[in-house]
């Protein structure tokens, strides 16, 4: 009788363990976090760009770390651009790049001046916000300008994302 | 003889005259001459007056002309007085070591020359993120 009752309460004892254990709720997964590029666009509204500074930080509540720097396409901005080193592993970085070629060779439209690659650890799909500080034209004068930031069509899971400041 | 004129020979009075014209101030020549002196002094004054003038819009136009060069300059010392330049500060000088030769209190590295290194690190003071610029 009484060992049927210590059997009882055994598995009473662990069934509440389980059901515990079954109602907690799921903690952050440690594989949860996610690579990402995004595309740094900057649109000099028809004027040739000749310099521009971007600020790329996460939005609210959005968990990301800056892992790579690249630059944009080719022609003046697709070398990397400008950064803090300090900013790898944190998670708002300034770019900045600038070209001293004829206005001519300079885009005048929207182009894509860097990449950034960042690893979110949060389940926002756009975890990152871009904000203009400065553009300029060739005699060195600022200009209006409209940034960007668009998910990369570049996949950073089958190609490791080349970074570096300079 | 002439009753009104000395009493000289004709011949002579016709020479004297042909050499120094009529010994008779008229009213038609003090006027002409008054006029004449009138221009003269008119001449001065505008001269004067146009001297300053001319000197003014010469300098206005050196200016004009260095203005742009010392604009940047101006707005770096600024910047880096600050601890804030911007990426148009780097651009700036970038576009003066091209160009030109660049005052040496840019030599921000310190190794005697302003150049592509001087630049680099003001851009680098641009984009740092521990109180850069924002």
């Amino acid at each position: 009788m009484i060992r049927s009752r210590v059997m009882l309460a055994v598995m009473a004892l662990v069934g509440a363990i389980a059901a515990g254990v079954t109602l907690q709720p799921e903690p952050a997964a440690p594989g949860m976090a996610r690579f990402m590029a995004f595309d740094v666009g900057v649109d000099p509204l028809g004027v040739p760009l000749a310099a521009y500074q971007v600020e790329v930080a996460p939005v609210e509540g959005a968990r990301v770390r800056i892992v790579g720097v690249e630059g944009g396409e080719a022609g003046p901005y697709a070398e990397a651009p400008y950064y803090d080193p300090l900013a790898i592993q944190g998670e708002r970085v300034i770019i900045g790049a600038f070209s001293t070629l004829d206005g001519e060779r300079l885009p005048s439209g929207a182009s894509r001046v860097a990449r950034v690659h960042v690893m979110v650890e949060s389940e926002h799909e756009t975890p990152l916000a871009a904000r203009l500080m400065v553009a300029g034209r060739v005699d060195g004068g600022p200009i209006d300008a409209r940034v960007t930031l668009t998910r990369s069509r570049f996949d950073p899971n089958t190609v490791p994302g080349e970074g570096g400041s300079r | 003889m002439d009753a009104d004129g000395p009493n000289i020979p004709r011949k002579l009075e016709q020479e004297l005259r042909s050499a120094f014209g009529s010994t008779q101030p008229t009213d038609l020549g003090v006027i002409e001459a008054g006029a004449a002196r009138m221009r003269a002094v008119r001449r001065r004054r505008w001269a004067l007056r146009a001297g300053p003038l001319a000197a003014a819009a010469g300098l206005a136009l050196a200016a004009w002309l260095l203005w742009p060069g010392a604009a940047w300059q101006t707005r770096l010392d600024q910047h880096l007085a600050s601890g804030r330049p911007d990426i148009l500060d780097a651009f700036a000088l970038a576009r003066a070591v091209d160009r030109q030769s660049p005052p040496n209190r840019f030599d921000l590295t310190g190794d005697g020359v302003v150049d592509r290194h001087d630049v680099d690190a003001v851009a680098a003071l641009a984009v740092r993120l521990d109180g850069g610029a924002s």
